[in-house]
């Protein structure tokens, strides 16, 4: 691994380890109290995991229609961040559900839609593991799907009727809450594409060994 | 109609009987309680037909918010450094294949 990378990972852990003392310091909302310190960490979480969804389904559209291998390797890796941050915000978010509104889950539409779409992405990890020949084709284009999904989990609390927060939250964030939060919107993201890195490199260890196998298998 | 059809039409009446005879002993029994109820015993509440909204909940009835928020921090933590874990684990066993088909493929190539 590179000292790039590995300068990278360092600022990654130093930024995540100092998040909760940042976070600790910000003000307590008025109706929710202490529990919507979660926010600093869900809604972070959910807006990588819409990055890592369209990353997903572009990378997935450029393997379906170009045929190239490098842009199946990053869909690959960008599904397993879809559900490894998807299962961070459905784990979170219930949690601060349960103090906020009494219940640990209500099927309003953008719970509801975040599930689906998660469960899409899980969907898409199974096809490839199980799915044999031809699998990373059918995992692609049902990442195009998953990646439609997206917008629309967006909008869903503006649109319908929902318990949810609505979008509009985030630019009305008051000054002591603003930093605070994109603070760990950044350590969010540049987490995001040193896991993107790391596991694109597994992929690509991967694709060497079935290349080394095939000069194997010749000789 | 046959002896067995004659038998099963009886015992039926019988246990409607019975149901309806058992069932008129127990609402006398009940009647007779209602009346014979002393005056110590209180007469029972009649139940809810509306709610009344509370302006706050007392502090014993509040679900506390550290645990939950404990919690979700902690998960995030878990959850990231498993994953990390598990992608360290995969790569270590590619390389290690990696290493194995290689030394393989140079002994046949230097055996050539």
């Amino acid at each position: 691994m590179s000292k790039l990378y590995s300068i990278l990972v360092l600022v990654a852990m130093v930024l995540f380890a100092v998040a909760p003392a940042i976070v600790a310091r910000t003000p307590v909302e008025t109706t929710m109290g202490v529990v919507q310190k979660i926010f600093y960490y869900h809604v972070p979480s959910a807006m990588v995991m819409f990055i890592a969804a369209f990353v997903c389904g572009v990378a997935s559209a450029v393997y379906l229609f170009r045929g190239r291998p490098g842009a199946d390797r990053l869909a690959a890796a960008a599904a397993e961040l879809t559900v490894v941050f998807g299962l961070i915000v459905l784990v979170t978010g219930p949690l601060w559900a349960r103090k906020s509104w009494g219940v640990w889950w209500q099927w309003d539409a953008r719970l509801t839609s975040t599930l689906l779409m998660w469960m899409i992405f899980v969907a898409c990890l199974m096809v490839r593991r199980f799915g044999g020949p031809g699998a990373e084709k059918l995992s692609a284009a049902m990442a195009l799907f998953g990646m439609a999904n997206v917008p629309f989990v967006y909008i869903s609390v503006n649109i319908w009727r929902t318990l949810h927060p609505s979008t509009a939250v985030i630019p009305k964030l008051p000054g002591g809450m603003r930093g605070p939060f994109w603070f760990c919107v950044l350590s969010f993201m540049l987490l995001f594409g040193l896991l993107l890195a790391l596991r694109m490199r597994l992929e690509e260890r991967r694709a060497d060994v079935e290349r080394l196998y095939l000069v194997a298998d010749h000789e | 109609m046959s002896r067995v059809v004659k038998r099963k039409a009886w015992a039926c009446i019988v246990a409607i009987g019975l149901a309806a005879a058992g069932g008129s002993v127990v609402r006398a029994q009940a009647g007779g309680a209602a009346a014979q109820t002393p005056a110590t015993v209180a007469a029972p509440q009649e139940s809810a037909d509306q709610f009344v909204p509370m302006k706050s909940l007392p502090q014993e009835d509040q679900l506390p918010a550290a645990p939950l928020l404990v919690a979700a921090y902690a998960f995030v933590w878990v959850a990231l450094l498993v994953y990390v874990w598990s992608i360290w684990r995969r790569l270590t066993k590619v390389e290690r294949e990696i290493q194995q088909l290689s030394s393989r493929l140079s002994e046949s190539a230097s055996r050539h």
